[in-house]
């Protein structure tokens, strides 16, 4: 008797946490699907928030903060491209590590002082192409004044320390850091002024 | 022989400090000094233009400038400018100011037969020049509205009390179809959002006349957008009662104005730092959940 117990027992907890397993991983894919749209959708709007989009190049300029829009309560800095992929994702004008899945952050800097350092999620429609880029690959950065700078990889790492540190440690215009889903590590991506 | 060599050092030393602070002479404030304009495209020059001069800062010994007058109320940050469209930003904003408060100019001069115009008797300071615009059928000629500093200094060192400017300008043919404009409210200040206002009133004008307030809030996305004539017309935009902390500049873009505000707020680094790792949780799930199940299933199989 108590052994069919046990075994019932085990089956119901069985069946639940395969279930529970299950349910979690469809309500992932939806919310990592719901929050790509929101991105997209947000970029859309930015693009009717800003000036008609032009090249630009970096100047000397006193105040190197970016200037910020917002848009449904959340300010956001610009808007990064990769065309290579087509990716184009709203900048969050600050760290926020909540905010991470539903769009990129600014961790850090500046694009006018060439101090940038973008993070994110490599989670689909996020900055899912960190794993596949490679080096000599074209990012632009679109500032709210509608002036888009082009970057060009200039290196990829694999690390474990994302602190501020660390991030500052190689002296690039860009850094684009993700937190790989599947382990503990980070992909970082250090990109240069393109000079095409 | 060191008593010599020091002695000689001395006098060197001395003579370049002598020179330097001869070479860097000090500006005089209160000599009479005149800026001389001529409004030209190409061949082309233009006669019988009404033009407008604002003397917006004065400009101390030291050369450092602050805004004086009626200027000086109004929150623009003239300080460090080092790039031109830095200048061409707070050029903007004066402008913008200017027509939305009816401010008079210093001086009002017509450009001649040959397209000049000159400013005589001025006292040295910052002077902005508004935009002028010159019609001929369907060709618009729209001279920029920019900032002179007087007296001018030259590489030598010296400082030119005469100057001479040529103002840019660009033409355009007038369209009469409709175009869409929009202003918008942009935010520098590290994302202080707590420092925000929960709205603010946007003055929008047309060729300086006002056309209407709007109030910009987070709900649309502190934005307004109308529709207008394509008629070469001058439409600016100022801020009222711009928030506490911030001071406000003004940028133009060919259908958009941006009204950016800006504290200097210092940025605390953040942290990062993620432990989570959902995908394992959810291996760790699904795997003991077979195993449970499994285990069961054999149970049921031997009999236990």
């Amino acid at each position: 008797m108590k052994g069919k117990r046990l075994t019932l027992i085990l089956l119901v907890l069985g069946v639940l946490l395969i279930a529970g397993a299950a349910g979690y991983f469809v309500w992932m894919r939806y919310s990592i699907s719901q929050n790509a749209k929101y991105a997209k959708k947000t970029v859309e709007t930015l693009y009717t928030l800003m000036p008609e989009v032009s090249s630009g190049a970096l100047d000397d300029r006193q105040n190197a903060a970016m200037s910020a829009i917002e848009v449904n309560g959340n300010s956001f800095v610009g808007i990064i491209e990769v065309p290579a992929y087509e990716s184009k994702l709203p900048i969050y004008a600050k760290w926020d590590g909540e905010k991470t899945v539903c769009f990129p952050c600014r961790y850090l800097g500046s694009l006018y002082n060439g101090t940038l350092i973008i993070g994110g999620s490599d989670n689909d429609g996020q900055l899912d192409f960190i794993g596949e880029i490679s080096i000599g690959q074209t990012v632009y950065i679109t500032d709210t004044l509608g002036v888009r700078y082009a970057y060009s990889v200039s290196s990829i790492r694999r690390v474990k320390d994302v602190s501020t540190e660390n991030l500052c440690k190689e002296k690039t215009a860009l850094t684009i850091f993700a937190k790989n889903s599947l382990d503990f590590d980070y992909t970082v991506v250090y990109c240069d002024v393109s000079v095409k | 022989m060191k008593k010599t060599a020091a002695f000689m050092a001395f006098i060197c030393i001395s003579f370049c400090l002598l020179s330097f602070a001869a070479w860097a002479e000090p500006i005089d404030t209160q000599r009479s000094s005149s800026l001389t304009l001529q409004y030209r495209y190409g061949e082309e020059v233009f006669p019988d233009l009404t033009v407008q001069t604002y003397r917006v800062a004065q400009v101390l010994k030291n050369g450092e400038y602050s805004l004086t007058g009626i200027f000086s109320k109004y929150p623009i940050n003239i300080e460090g400018i080092q790039s031109q469209s830095q200048w061409r930003r707070i050029a903007t904003t004066f402008a913008a100011y200017i027509a939305a408060d009816e401010i008079s100019a210093t001086q009002s001069q017509i450009t001649d037969q040959e397209g000049f115009v000159c400013f005589e008797n001025l006292q040295p300071g910052m002077y902005l020049t508004l935009s002028v615009r010159a019609e001929k059928g369907s060709t618009v000629t729209v001279f920029e509205t920019f900032l002179t500093v007087i007296p001018y200094p030259e590489e030598d060192g010296n400082y030119l009390y005469d100057v001479t400017a040529y103002p840019k300008c660009e033409q355009f043919i007038s369209e009469p179809a409709q175009q869409s404009y929009k202003v918008v409210k942009q935010w520098k200040d590290s994302s202080y959002t707590d420092l925000r206002p929960e709205g603010v009133t946007v003055d929008i004008f047309k060729d300086g006349v006002l056309q209407s307030s709007q109030v910009l809030t987070a709900e649309n996305n502190w934005c307004y957008s109308w529709t207008a004539p394509d008629d070469g017309a001058k439409w600016q935009a100022v801020e009222r009662y711009v928030a506490e902390y911030y001071t406000v500049s003004v940028e133009e873009f060919d259908t958009t104005i941006v009204i950016t505000n800006v504290y200097d707020g210092n940025e605390e680094p953040p942290q990062t730092g993620d432990t989570t790792l959902p995908h394992a949780y959810l291996l760790i799930a699904g795997v003991l959940g077979i195993t449970l199940v499994l285990v069961a299933a054999w149970r049921r199989r031997v009999g236990i």
